[in-house]
């Protein structure tokens, strides 16, 4: 009842109804991550797509220091309770893009990503409200990423 | 005279406000021993006291802004993980902590609650961090330490629980060793067999604290987290 309550909460799954969350229960698992584990790592196959319950994630990428050459990681994001994460699983079944790290104490809903895709392709309703709502998401994301862009190009400049 | 001053353990405190780097300064400086020696507001400027001061700790709000923009604006207040692992990763950076929860601190007159110590989240419970023992402790790849501040009402029952089986079978281990030494002299039975007995009874005792303590985990580890 709390992992559903959880869903709930989650913009991507709030237009759902109450037997269409209860189709992507069944393909839940909920996981638990001390300070400092990490989630998923770049570069990995993205197996499931995560829904933050409790705790802090910051999602960092590694930074290009010369073609081929990587250097540290740079925070790109912190998700939040009851924010998703790991969007790769549903998207496509591509890689995931960024590491996902515990800042505290970490409870996450672990979604199938296979089974997450199989279910949206079988039940469109659940694929249009899902995808609806995941797209607002990621369009917000993209926007912040803009106004830092902006900012951080600006103060480049003046500086 | 500071008895502490030639081996004070040098800690630098990042966090963007210097209200709450105030706080963690007076939190930090609470254990004995403990210095600090630099004080940053974004990550930029913690790598750079880092690299130029060397101090064997340094201590990152996890909502540090990378650097101030145009009209002082933060830029990207994120960058407590970054600057922390940035720190970890320089030769002689020491070791970082995160702290994941800045929150519990109190913002009344500046001045920090007495019950507030940094803790640890570990085997399911928050427990009480000590930079020092933290140095001595922590292996090279283990750097970046993830901790919290804890600021409750009373230090929660689980703390004194654990710390009690911990000795219980620290010093219940050692009275069965040395009772069994003693036995095996045979002319010293009599001292050694209750030694054994009353050692291998602690053992018995904080086995049983830790095992109650872990079955409650759930119940108190939701009373031991410090306040959102």
């Amino acid at each position: 009842m709390k992992h559903k309550q959880v869903l709930r909460l989650s913009v991507v799954f709030e237009e759902l109804k109450e037997a269409q969350v209860d189709k992507i229960m069944c393909l839940c698992q909920a996981e638990e991550y001390e300070a400092g584990g990490t989630i998923f790592s770049e570069k990995s196959p993205a197996k499931n797509l995560y829904v933050l319950e409790k705790g802090k994630v910051a999602l960092q990428m590694h930074r290009l220091v010369e073609p081929g050459q990587l250097g540290g990681r740079v925070t790109v994001d912190i998700v939040a309770p009851s924010e998703v994460f790991g969007w790769s699983a549903v998207v496509e079944a591509h890689p995931y893009t960024l590491t996902a790290v515990c800042l505290e104490p970490t409870e996450v809903l672990a979604i199938d990503g296979a089974r997450l895709r199989a279910l949206m392709a079988e039940d469109h309703d659940i694929g249009y409200l899902m995808f609806r709502r995941l797209i607002r998401v990621v369009a917000c994301r993209l926007d912040e990423a803009r106004q830092l862009l902006v900012s951080e190009r600006m103060q480049a400049s003046y500086a | 005279m500071d008895k502490t001053k030639g081996t004070a353990l040098r800690v630098v405190v990042a966090s963007e406000t210097p209200e709450l780097r105030d706080q963690i300064v007076q939190l930090v400086e609470r254990e004995p021993g403990v210095k600090v020696v630099g004080q940053a507001s974004n990550a930029i400027e913690v790598i750079a006291r880092a690299k130029i001061l060397k101090p064997e700790v340094t201590v990152v709000d996890p909502y540090l802004p990378y650097q101030f923009g145009l009209d002082g604006i933060p830029l990207s207040r994120m960058s407590g993980l970054d600057a922390a692992m940035s720190v970890a990763e320089e030769p002689a950076g020491g070791m970082a902590i995160l702290l994941s929860n800045v929150n519990p601190l109190p913002s009344r007159d500046n001045r920090l609650e007495a019950s507030a110590e940094l803790c640890r989240y570990a085997e399911g419970f928050y427990v009480p961090l000590s930079l020092r023992h933290l140095q001595l402790e922590a292996a090279p790849m283990d750097r970046v330490v993830f901790a919290d501040v804890w600021a409750g009402e009373t230090p929660p029952l689980h703390h004194k629980a654990l710390t009690l089986s911990d000795n219980l079978l620290v010093w219940g281990g050692l009275a069965l060793v040395a009772g069994l030494a003693l036995m095996l002299t045979l002319i010293m039975v009599i001292v050694g067999a209750p030694l054994a007995a009353g050692g291998l009874f602690a053992i018995l005792v904080g086995l049983a604290i830790k095992g109650v303590v872990r079955c409650l985990r759930g119940s108190v580890s939701r009373e031991g987290e410090p306040p959102e």
